[in-house]
């Protein structure tokens, strides 16, 4: 059971390359946003299944960006993409509501597993 | 653990902690009444919850124990969604809390626990939301991560976030949680739960999350193992909960002290004060020896070094002591809840400023009239439900407590948006018992009249409560107000609302004074009362009904001879010749307006420690305390408002 995915980063690069093993495998990219700001906006015109939610971007950062949108749609499943060393702010973003994590380089396993074991399929 | 081992001399943390949680868990109990969806506060009542069980475990205090246990199982079902949060559910835990409170209170006293019966309590806890409960065991889970898992701190957090939310309680951890989260374990690491879950359900959870390669539940014979360990948990109760916290919250690194550690403390550096004005008297002295003229210089130098650490000292001190407003504030919504329940009202309450901090014997002393403010406020100020809606005010009424500094005093509203003070009633019923003639009340101002709900025979009278809205006990809030030197004030509109300010200083104990001379003794004057010091020459005073008066900034001053004031004997200021030419005038204020207080010298200005006068003495009128001067001598610490309100009495 494929799910509905939003990508949002402010690398094009990053989303052309999410997009690609996300579509791989079966699922559909129904929005990407280059910032929090215009993540808060699609999230509301896509409704996705899931979001992957960059932490560092301008405008509106990915913690900020996962606060907002938990705030509107508490049901919402975002998992968070990290560099190495981000520690700290992966931490805050689970606080904030992100059910899970993948960390850069992106290995395509790795981001299906997140994937999927967060939409539970 | 061993019979033998004494928990006696824990009893005092022990219910000071305890009741810490209890006061938290009223004020979050009434927020999840109206925030129904907030996990946050739901696991912050269960920890609570939690803690007390533990904690009164250790101490052998069966039947807290149990009770804690059955509101905590209780709030287990409510994290889990199979109980929802109503009215009756809050109603109930907070009946549990009430028990927990009775209880903690009968152990402070008598330093055992009561024989109450708790069958009642703990089969309407149990029954409550039907559903038999279910057994809540302990596991041992071990979690193990992929090879090349990346940020395997976070994903440990992770997972027992994970769990948290699904109503697994995580009790140890293994390594402890500062290496899990500092990356100093392996691939794999353990966890302590306590759940009612299946065990397949557990590893579910910790399996959902990604680049976990295996969860498994210790097998039967390392859990006997680890039985042991298990049991020196439970009656360390400490540190699981300690545990727990940290990982949500960075708590600070404190120590509790004994708060009378904390007033021995200030009273030690009250002799320093009083110390390092002696000094400064004994270089006054020494001025008249030339020849010593180089060691007092010396000494000038050394007093002022000490005076500076005096300070810093008295400072930091009295930061310690210091706590915040919360910590009275805490209880109130729950009393508001309960208050607007009984009286059928809607009432939104909100606290602001609970954070600003005060001196902690002050904040035993303001509890009380608080507490008469708000009655009053949600009995008396805001209206019914019906006669809102007709007036087209919102159904909900709203209260407001605040609080903030303002350079050396902390100021604390409380304000309605009720009916507010009908002037006019005001005006009758202090007509009618005598306060005063229509002639005089139609002259005086809104705030005048208003004033008049502070005098003592206002608030008894029953029938005035109904129709002023207000009144009942006014006069020992502004009583008790004044006592600790602080000051109180309305404002009301009719229709609007009313809204009360209380004035208090920020702390007590030292404070700077005016040093006066009055026939032969010296008196301390607080510098926070002073307005002004004038020379009032005779020839600028004025007889006013028979009281000798001044003009002070373009309005009339009464001249009150301080000497016949404290002593009430001889007073000179009869008739002219009494008078003498210069009248060396303090001009004070008060509540009730401002004053002049004849003296016979002014000294200057000092710091001064104020001690009381001791319970033998009675309640002595226009007295404040006494201090100790440099010298050695005593001076009396003049209480201006209680002084002036003689005065008023005397003369009205």
């Amino acid at each position: 059971m494929p799910g509905r995915i939003m990508i949002v980063d402010d690398a094009a690069f990053m989303r052309m390359m999410l997009k690609d093993i996300l579509t791989k495998n079966g699922y559909e990219v129904v929005a990407e946003a280059s910032n929090g700001q215009e993540a808060l906006l699609k999230y509301e015109e896509a409704k996705p299944d899931l979001v992957t939610m960059d932490i560092t971007m301008p405008e509106m950062d990915g913690i900020a960006a996962v606060k907002e949108i938990k705030k509107r749609d508490p049901q919402a499943k975002i998992i968070m993409c990290s560099a190495m060393g981000q520690q700290a702010m992966v931490v805050d973003a689970i606080q904030a509501g992100a059910r899970d994590f993948i960390v850069k380089p992106f290995k395509p396993d790795r981001v299906i597993e997140a994937v999927k074991k967060v939409l539970g399929n | 653990m061993e019979d033998n081992f004494d928990v006696s001399h824990y009893l005092g943390v022990f219910i000071e902690e305890a009741k810490e949680h209890i006061e938290g868990l009223e004020e979050n109990l009434v927020k999840l009444e109206k925030e129904p969806d907030n996990q946050d506060v739901v696991q912050a009542i269960f920890r609570s919850f939690h803690t007390i069980k533990g904690s009164s475990g250790s101490m052998g205090f069966q039947r807290l124990a149990e009770v804690s246990h059955l509101l905590e199982n209780l709030l287990d079902k409510v994290r889990r969604g199979e109980v929802r949060v109503s009215s009756s559910l809050i109603d109930m835990l907070l009946q549990g809390v009430d028990f927990l409170k009775r209880m903690l209170e009968e152990i402070a006293e008598k330093g055992q626990e009561p024989d109450w019966d708790i069958t009642e309590i703990s089969s309407n806890l149990q029954s409550f939301g039907e559903k038999k409960d279910k057994k809540v065991e302990e596991y041992w889970l071990t979690v193990k991560l992929i090879s090349d898992c990346s940020m395997k701190g976070v994903r440990a957090y992770l997972v027992i976030n994970r769990l948290q939310d699904s109503g697994v309680e995580v009790v140890k951890t293994v390594p402890p949680l500062s290496d899990l989260e500092g990356e100093n374990f392996g691939q794999s690491f353990d966890l302590l739960v306590r759940t009612s879950l299946p065990s397949t359900e557990i590893i579910k959870i910790v399996e959902s999350v990604a680049e976990i390669e295996k969860a498994e539940i210790k097998g039967e014979e390392e859990e006997k193992n680890l039985e042991e360990g298990k049991e020196e948990k439970e009656e360390k109760n400490t540190i699981p909960s300690a545990g727990e916290q940290k990982i949500t919250t960075n708590l600070k690194k404190t120590v509790r002290v004994d708060v009378e550690r904390l007033d021995s403390l200030l009273n030690l550096v009250g002799e320093l004060v009083i110390d390092r004005t002696r000094l400064e008297d004994i270089i006054q002295r020494l001025r008249d020896y030339q020849e010593l003229a180089q060691f007092r210089e010396i000494l000038s130098d050394t007093t002022t070094h000490i005076g500076r650490i005096t300070n810093d000292l008295q400072m930091e001190i009295m930061k310690a002591r210091m706590l915040p407003l919360a910590e009275v504030f805490n209880r109130f919504p729950r009393l508001v809840r309960d208050l607007a329940h009984q009286s059928g009202k809607e009432i939104n309450f909100i606290i602001e400023g609970e954070e600003t901090e005060l001196d902690r014997s002050l904040l035993e002393e303001i509890t009380d009239p608080l507490i008469h403010l708000l009655r009053n406020a949600v009995d008396h100020g805001i209206e019914s439900r019906e006669e809102r809606i007709k007036q087209g005010k919102p159904s909900q009424g709203k209260v407001i407590l605040r609080a903030y500094q303002e350079e050396n005093s902390v100021v604390i509203v409380v304000e309605d948006d009720g009916r507010g003070l009908d002037i006019e009633k005001i005006k009758e019923k202090a007509v009618k018992i005598g306060l005063t003639t229509w002639e005089e009340v139609n002259k005086m101002s809104e705030r005048e009249i208003v004033d008049f709900i502070f005098y003592p025979g206002f608030s008894t009278s029953d029938k005035v409560t109904e129709v002023s809205g207000r009144g009942v006990g006014m006069d020992v809030v502004k009583r008790n107000i004044e006592r600790i030197n602080g000051q109180v004030r309305v404002e009301s509109r009719l229709g609007v609302g009313t809204t009360f300010y209380l004035r208090l200083p920020l702390t007590l104990a030292i404070i700077r004074a005016l040093l006066v001379k009055v026939r032969e003794s010296m008196y301390s004057i607080p510098l926070s009362d002073v307005v002004e010091i004038e020379k009032v020459e005779k020839k600028n005073t004025y007889w006013v009904n028979r009281v000798l008066t001044t003009l002070f900034r373009g309005k009339t001053l009464p001249l009150l001879e301080l000497g016949a004031l404290l002593d009430s004997q001889k007073c000179n200021f009869t008739n002219d010749e009494g008078i003498p030419e210069i009248l060396y005038t303090v001009v004070v204020s008060a509540s009730s307006g401002l004053a002049g207080l004849v003296v016979e010298e002014v000294l200057g200005e000092q710091e001064i420690v104020i001690k009381s006068l001791g319970s033998y003495m009675g309640d002595v009128r226009g007295l404040g305390g006494a201090t100790i001067l440099g010298d050695g001598g005593i001076s009396l610490i003049i209480d201006v408002a209680s002084l002036l309100w003689k005065f008023s009495r005397a003369g009205g």
